[in-house]
């Protein structure tokens, strides 16, 4: 049986977040960077703001270009032409950035600036 | 033996230990089955939120909380779970008990249930039937055990001579044998409690990081966890000492003989023998963790 074959385990436990409706900017230096990104598959492809645990501060963000995943757990935002998707979970955390870009060779690419965070690192990643 | 009121937590799913390392003070996500590790939980100031005890058994985790006190550790692990990743956290209360045998024979109580103690480490659990065991040190073994069979493995024991013993008798043997509790740690740097060996500064990022970091390179801890002696009564919180100002006793019991407590001290003290604290007299000594 092992010592998690027995009874008395919870079913899955999820977390319960609030939903907000998320608002993100984007300076002009971070569209044109995501548009270069996605290098013309914008019409079958997203940008997935998201965060998730870690980082000094407490939470990471993270950023990826993937195809769309067309359901209802995100939040979908059109700026310029780019689909930008905030899963709900992450709205309330994630709402009220600007995400900017930064071309230089120290320090340089994509910056989140968070007005409603607490704190943040000095590597601008990790936010809480 | 000693029932801990230890919250429990299963993670299992292909992200759970890359989700978990990035909360933690230290590396886990290479751990395989049966390794046993301990690490912290940090705030992002670089405080101690928990401790925890931890089963790698065939890609799931199971996660002993040192905090029985609330669902905070659990909170974050639940919150920090990225839309992407495949996380699944079940929670075990209900399913695993955790207890902690101390002695000085813990061997010979162990020979009669038909566990050699020389096979139990601190690198390992040991499978017994569908217990787990570890040795923490040469008085103090771990064990979490399904909570169907906890009866019968207490039997077992108390029918080998190692009885149960609750809440009040626990506090001076576990003090006495420098086991920690949360209220020992909670809020505290590592480097104050003597958990310094649970953070690894090479691991990467987790919330905490810079604090150890900067306090790593450019400073030591303000304040140390020792152990005070009197025949007088301490109690907890904050307390004046006429020799070294305010300190913090997080713990404390009667022995029968004397007082004992654990305090947080200014780092300047733990040279001192003996100190006075609102009057009463108490030798100060450092805590010899198992």
């Amino acid at each position: 049986m092992g010592i998690l074959g027995g009874e008395g385990f919870s079913l899955p436990v999820v977390a319960e977040v609030e939903v907000v409706d998320a608002h993100i900017e984007f300076t002009e230096t971070a569209k044109k960077a995501i548009n270069d990104a996605m290098s013309g598959d914008g019409g079958s492809h997203v940008l997935v703001i998201s965060a998730q645990s870690g980082g000094c501060s407490g939470y990471l963000y993270d950023m990826k270009i993937i195809e769309d995943p067309e359901n209802d757990d995100f939040q979908r935002l059109e700026i310029d032409g780019i689909s930008v998707l905030v899963h709900k979970k992450d709205s309330l955390l994630l709402t009220g950035i600007t995400v900017d870009y930064k071309d230089t060779l120290m320090g340089g690419g994509f910056q989140i600036l968070n007005p409603n965070a607490d704190r943040t690192c000095g590597c601008g990643q990790s936010f809480g | 033996m000693y029932v801990r009121s230890s919250p429990l937590t299963v993670l299992d799913g292909a992200d759970s230990l890359n989700n978990l390392e990035r909360c933690l003070t230290s590396v886990i996500s290479d751990m395989t089955h049966l390794e046993r590790r301990e690490s912290l939980l940090c705030n992002s100031n670089g405080r101690v939120l928990d401790k925890l005890l931890l089963a790698a058994i065939e890609g799931q985790m199971i996660i002993v909380s040192y905090d029985g006190s609330n669902d905070q550790t659990r909170q974050i692990l639940l919150n920090g779970v990225a839309w992407n990743e495949e996380v699944t956290v079940t929670y075990a209360d209900d399913a695993i008990s955790h207890l902690t045998i101390v002695g000085q024979n813990i061997g010979r109580v162990l020979v009669g249930l038909g566990i050699e103690f020389e096979e139990l480490n601190k690198s390992n659990w040991t499978e017994f039937g569908n217990a787990l065991l570890t040795a923490t040190s040469s008085e103090v073994v771990e064990a979490i055990i399904p909570k169907g069979e906890l009866g019968h493995f207490i039997e077992a024991l108390d029918i080998n001579g190692c009885s149960r013993i609750h809440e009040d008798a626990w506090q001076p043997l576990r003090m006495s044998l420098g086991i920690l509790e949360i209220n020992d740690i909670y809020g505290n740097l590592p480097s104050e409690v003597g958990l310094d060996e649970y953070v690894v500064l090479s691991k990467g990022c987790y919330p905490g990081q810079e604090i150890h970091a900067r306090l790593d390179s450019r400073g030591t801890a303000s304040k140390k966890l020792v152990v005070l002696r009197s025949v007088g009564n301490f109690e907890c919180g904050k307390k004046a000492s006429d020799d070294i100002g305010t300190i913090r006793i997080t713990s404390c019991c009667d022995t029968g003989t004397d007082s004992l407590a654990f305090a947080l001290v200014p780092i300047r003290a733990i040279e001192l023998e003996m100190i006075s604290i609102d009057g009463m007299q108490a030798t100060l000594e450092p805590i010899n963790h198992p």
